[in-house]
């Protein structure tokens, strides 16, 4: 039929996969520890009808050729690991990371997945864990009958806490702090965790602090690091963007009225 | 049978292609990178009209003797030329993400795809596993020197497009550092970001994802040095330089061209419709 109805399909769905990435950020403008995403685009293949370089007379080749393109597609989302903002919970097993670095977590199945939320709970048998109840690796397990309100985690993560009739902290554990290659090649799974997949490269471990690994802030959360602003205006340029390829579909449509129209 | 159906046809078609070209920029209107499309049309070869039937010599006005006087030029249409890339600079935008890089000016970062060297304007690079920074599709920004090889929070890229980095932590691909831990005591070149250009970059040919490829005509890409050289701004990105509102304007108006050639169409077809059932009725 047309190949402009088509192409300004691709431009609207490519807008609306926009406003879908924004409105994601949006939703979890308060959720800890998350990371924006940008969607980012492409033009798509393109069709020649004159290939530049063919023979037009004799001795002639045709200089440039003619060629259509056919629209966008989505390239990529593209995650982006900018620290958000520490704000303090004066909560027991709340920490967040300052600088790179993910905190890992045993998954249900037993694979490892990767998070900066650090909105831990300590459960009944006094081990760290996520809000589903998954452990925090290393494993953290806290020893019986500990004095609430006595936990403390330094910033390169040793893990100590106080017992009843002993005045001395005692040493529970050492928190690991893991990065990647490429943070961005991350898969993310939901429940703010992420996946090692192959693009990010496997996770590299060290102490907290060391290494260009980050600091822990004990009694802290990392706000997620969303821009309103940003993506309110990329919102309304999504819109009009989107708006403007309509007006295209509209524009084609009229033209095949016109062309319907040559025989009454 | 009526030649003027034919011009505008002819016409209408051209539009379309005009459509075409147009639909592809509004798609386009927030592609990283994306320089817009115009479509060039030209007027086919004119005919040059005798009388046949009506020799002129020995005939009045005196003294013209031509055997088949000219009466005048007659156009037969309109033809789609050429899609011609419109190279404007598009505006930059802040990402403040390091692997971000824009050119302001003429040039193209050099990737290597397994179809040969291909070239872009659309800066959002990531790294690879390995630490080679790569473009969205998993293929490698050339260097002058080869694939660039670096690290996150471990690299700088001047304006000239030179990759710097801190060579205390350049050795192991497993070492990592941080924003504020890496104090640059050591800081060495690793190389430069290959930007080419070409003689005539009129006649590269897009080849889609923000590609494009040298021809014959467009000459090989050329490292561009000195003056030449666009200047490389990191944590930006380039927008598409689709201007919005000249391409609703050329929307209405292809929509009206159109219309009016669909209009010839209608006229000639009324007359023939005359000529036919009218003029020979008694």
């Amino acid at each position: 039929m047309m190949r402009s109805l088509w192409t300004a399909a691709s431009g609207m769905n490519g807008q609306q996969f926009n406003i879908d990435t924004i409105s994601n950020n949006l939703s979890n403008v308060n959720t800890t520890g998350f990371k924006e995403v940008r969607a980012e685009f492409e033009d798509l293949l393109y069709q020649n009808s004159r290939i530049a370089g063919t023979p037009a007379t004799r001795d002639t080749v045709v200089p440039t050729g003619i060629q259509v393109g056919h629209g966008v597609k989505v390239a990529a989302t593209q995650r982006m690991f900018t620290q958000g903002s520490i704000r303090q919970t004066d909560n027991d097993a709340d920490m967040a990371i300052t600088g790179e670095g993910f905190f890992r977590i045993q998954q249900l199945d037993g694979s490892d997945g990767f998070t900066r939320n650090g909105a831990f709970k300590i459960d009944v048998n006094g081990q760290v864990v996520t809000a589903n109840g998954n452990k925090v690796e290393p494993e953290i397990i806290l020893p019986e009958g500990f004095i609430r309100n006595s936990l403390a985690i330094s910033a390169d993560g040793r893990v100590t806490v106080k017992v009843p009739g002993n005045d001395d902290n005692i040493e529970v554990g050492q928190m690991e702090i893991y990065r990647f290659v490429n943070p961005a090649g991350l898969q993310a799974i939901g429940s703010n965790t992420f996946k090692i997949t192959n693009a990010s490269g496997e996770a590299i471990g060290g102490r907290p602090g060391f290494d260009g690994m980050g600091e822990i802030k004990h009694k802290f959360l990392e706000s997620s690091n969303v821009s309103t602003v940003k993506e309110m205006v990329n919102m309304i340029v999504a819109q009009r963007a989107y708006e403007l390829n309509s007006k295209a579909i509209q524009t084609s449509d009229s033209m095949l009225g016109i062309a319907n129209n040559l025989k009454r | 049978m009526v030649r003027g159906l034919y011009t505008g046809a002819s016409g209408m078609q051209a539009q379309m292609h005009k459509m075409d070209a147009l639909s592809n920029n509004l798609a386009n209107v927030n592609t990283t990178g994306y320089k817009k499309d115009t479509s060039v049309q030209k007027a086919f070869p004119q005919l040059l009209l005798s009388r046949l039937n009506d020799n002129g010599v020995h005939k009045f006005p005196f003294g013209s003797s031509d055997s088949a006087p000219i009466v005048g030029k007659l156009g037969m249409g309109v033809e789609y030329n050429e899609s011609f890339t419109v190279f404007e600079q598009g505006s930059l935008k802040q990402t403040d993400n390091p692997f971000d890089l824009a050119l302001e000016d003429k040039g193209f970062f050099t990737i290597d795809t397994p179809f040969g060297e291909r070239y872009t304007r659309n800066g959002t690079f990531t790294l690879g596993k390995e630490g080679m920074l790569l473009t969205k599709e998993g293929y490698p920004v050339m260097g002058e020197e080869g694939p660039i090889y670096i690290k996150k929070n471990n690299f700088m890229i001047d304006k000239d497009g030179n990759v710097f980095q801190n060579g205390d932590y350049s050795d192991d691909p497993k070492q990592m550092v941080s924003m504020e831990s890496n104090e640059w005591k050591n800081t060495e070149k690793v190389d430069s970001i290959k930007i080419v250009g070409f003689d005539n970059d009129r006649f590269i040919k897009k080849t889609g994802s923000s590609l494009w490829a040298a021809t014959e005509n467009s000459g090989s890409a050329e490292i561009l040095r000195g003056t030449e050289r666009p200047k490389v701004s990191q944590g930006f990105i380039e927008a598409s330089n689709v201007n919005s509102v000249n391409e609703m304007v050329n929307l209405i108006s292809v929509n009206r061209a159109y219309e009016a050639n669909q209009k010839v169409i209608s006229t000639q077809d009324n007359l023939t419709g005359k000529l036919i059932n009218n003029v020979a009725r008694a």
